[in-house]
């Protein structure tokens, strides 16, 4: 189990997250959405143990996250660029080094299927196709945790498809995946669990097929609702001020 | 550690070879001069130019490989990088760079002597420098044996040490910035003016002990021991304090990059 605590994040003074209690379990998909600044990207590096100065605890497995519990932790930065100078086989190849989960046949395969050269160097790529590397070698991992920060950034839209049917194929009993995405209406499908930020707190949560049926709409509409009727509510308290 | 050294090898052997590659071409140039010296005036400027620049260039490209651990570690820290995403210790990590940066100093470094000696074999039995007087480099005393070999071992010795000194020195310094600043351009202005802190911090110490010691004439050898003075009590501190420096500069870095540095920021 993913626990965070009271977990609280300042950049130079800025809150990005306040407070933040969540316990993520496994055998679920957890979608992550909110507005740009919302702290997603925060949450998804105090949990993968890369921020190192936060107020709370967060724990992974019962375990404070630190540095050795990256060895169950696959995590998609959402703007890591990667060494230029690799190709798909060499990332394969540090990849194996360095994770023992790896499973380099998978990540083979994944690569053939997104049709991608392995021999095409990281640095004469595309966006897109770097996205594309990145999503294959983080889920070529059978980790315990799977943090996947906008994994459908600059993918064209048949790509989007193919990671989603990638994450769908994920055997998901004893995992947890947390999907951080502003494209929420392109991966409700894959999750099973909604979690709705504003400036670094969770405002809204549920079962998505339990919200689906409460509320007769998409949960990406919910979102919309939500979202909507907060700002016009800012907008307001905004004007009566002035 | 091997898997480790060999991803360094990757990202960093291209500019390691480019390094050897360039002592040579130089050496090249210095020993081209050298062989067709003439009375001419001309010529012979030109062979002890290229001669100076050599034996110049040979002494600073070997201290100048620490620049390879420390583009590594900045690299890793920042979006960029992806070896502390992995869940290899930081300190295994920190020592592989600061090992690889050593590995190619030590490599140039006995490139440059082998090719120093070389140039020296030839310039003396060419006689253009020596022959008018225009250097006073005691070649009869570099050809003895035992100085030639204490000269070598201990320009190696520091050379190699001040690389390791130098690389950890600048990393805890980035290590510092990243730690009071999370923006990229302030962390590199504060980078600089943490290196020279730490440097000041280092001389006024080593100062300090001389004054107290009442040893001010290891002031001057120490120095000198940068470029391979042969005196052994001078290379010795000056081996010393590197490793000395070195040690308290891996733990500071090792440290704040282990506890207190946001990664891939």
């Amino acid at each position: 189990m993913l626990q965070l605590e009271n977990v609280s994040v300042y950049y130079g003074g800025q809150m990005a997250l306040g407070g933040l209690y969540y316990n993520f379990e496994p055998g679920h998909v957890y979608g992550l959405v909110g507005p740009n600044g919302c702290g997603k990207s925060t949450l998804m590096k105090v949990s993968a143990g890369l921020l190192k100065r936060y107020m709370g605890n967060a724990y992974w497995q019962g375990k404070k996250i630190d540095n050795s519990s990256r060895k169950s932790i696959a995590y998609l930065p959402t703007n890591l660029v990667y060494y230029r100078y690799m190709t798909p086989a060499d990332m394969g190849e540090f990849y194996s080094d360095f994770f023992s989960d790896f499973n380099r046949d998978e990540y083979r395969k994944m690569i053939e299927f997104m049709g991608l050269a392995s021999n095409m160097k990281i640095g004469s790529m595309s966006t897109g196709m770097i996205a594309k590397v990145r999503v294959a070698a983080t889920l070529a991992r059978n980790a315990e945790l799977i943090l996947l920060d906008e994994p459908l950034n600059g993918i064209d839209l048949l790509g989007q498809e193919q990671i989603r049917d990638m994450i769908r194929s994920i055997d998901k009993a004893g995992r947890i995946i947390i999907i951080a995405s502003h494209m929420f209406d392109q991966l409700e499908a894959v999750c099973d669990f909604v979690i709705m930020m504003d400036s670094g707190r969770v405002i809204f949560h549920g079962d998505i097929g339990q919200l689906r049926a409460q509320y007769d709409m998409s949960v990406s509409d919910i979102y919309r609702r939500i979202y909507a009727q907060m700002y016009q509510a800012q907008t307001l308290g905004g004007m009566m001020r002035w | 550690m091997v898997k480790l050294l060999r991803n360094e090898w990757r990202r960093y052997g291209v500019v390691a070879v480019s390094m050897a590659v360039g002592i040579a071409i130089i050496a090249v140039f210095a020993g081209v001069c050298i062989m067709f010296y003439e009375e001419s005036s001309l010529l012979n400027v030109m062979t002890l130019f290229s001669y100076i620049i050599f034996l110049i260039i040979m002494h600073c490209i070997p201290l100048a490989a620490f620049v390879i651990p420390v583009i590594s570690y900045s690299v890793d820290i920042s979006r960029r990088g992806l070896l502390f995403l992995t869940p290899v210790s930081v300190w295994l990590a920190i020592i592989e760079k600061v090992l690889f940066g050593v590995a190619v100093s030590a490599v140039l470094c006995i490139e440059s002597q082998w090719l120093t000696w070389l140039l020296n074999t030839m310039a003396a039995m060419t006689g253009s420098i020596q022959s008018d007087g225009v250097t006073d480099i005691p070649f009869s005393d570099l050809f003895s044996e035992t100085s030639l070999f204490s000269w070598s071992v201990s320009s190696f010795v520091v050379s190699v040490t001040k690389t390791a000194h130098s690389a950890l020195s600048i990393m805890a310094a980035i290590a510092l910035a990243r730690f009071a600043v999370n923006n990229t351009a302030a962390c590199v202005v504060l980078s600089i003016v943490f290196s020279y802190l730490l440097g000041l911090v280092e001389n006024m110490i080593f100062m300090l002990v001389t004054v107290v010691t009442d040893k001010t004439e290891f002031m001057y050898g120490v120095y000198g021991g940068y470029l391979g003075s042969s005196d052994f009590i001078s290379t010795l501190i000056t081996v010393c304090s590197n490793i000395i420096y070195a040690g308290i500069f891996y733990f500071l870095c090792t440290y704040l990059t282990t506890k207190k540095i946001n990664l891939a920021y």
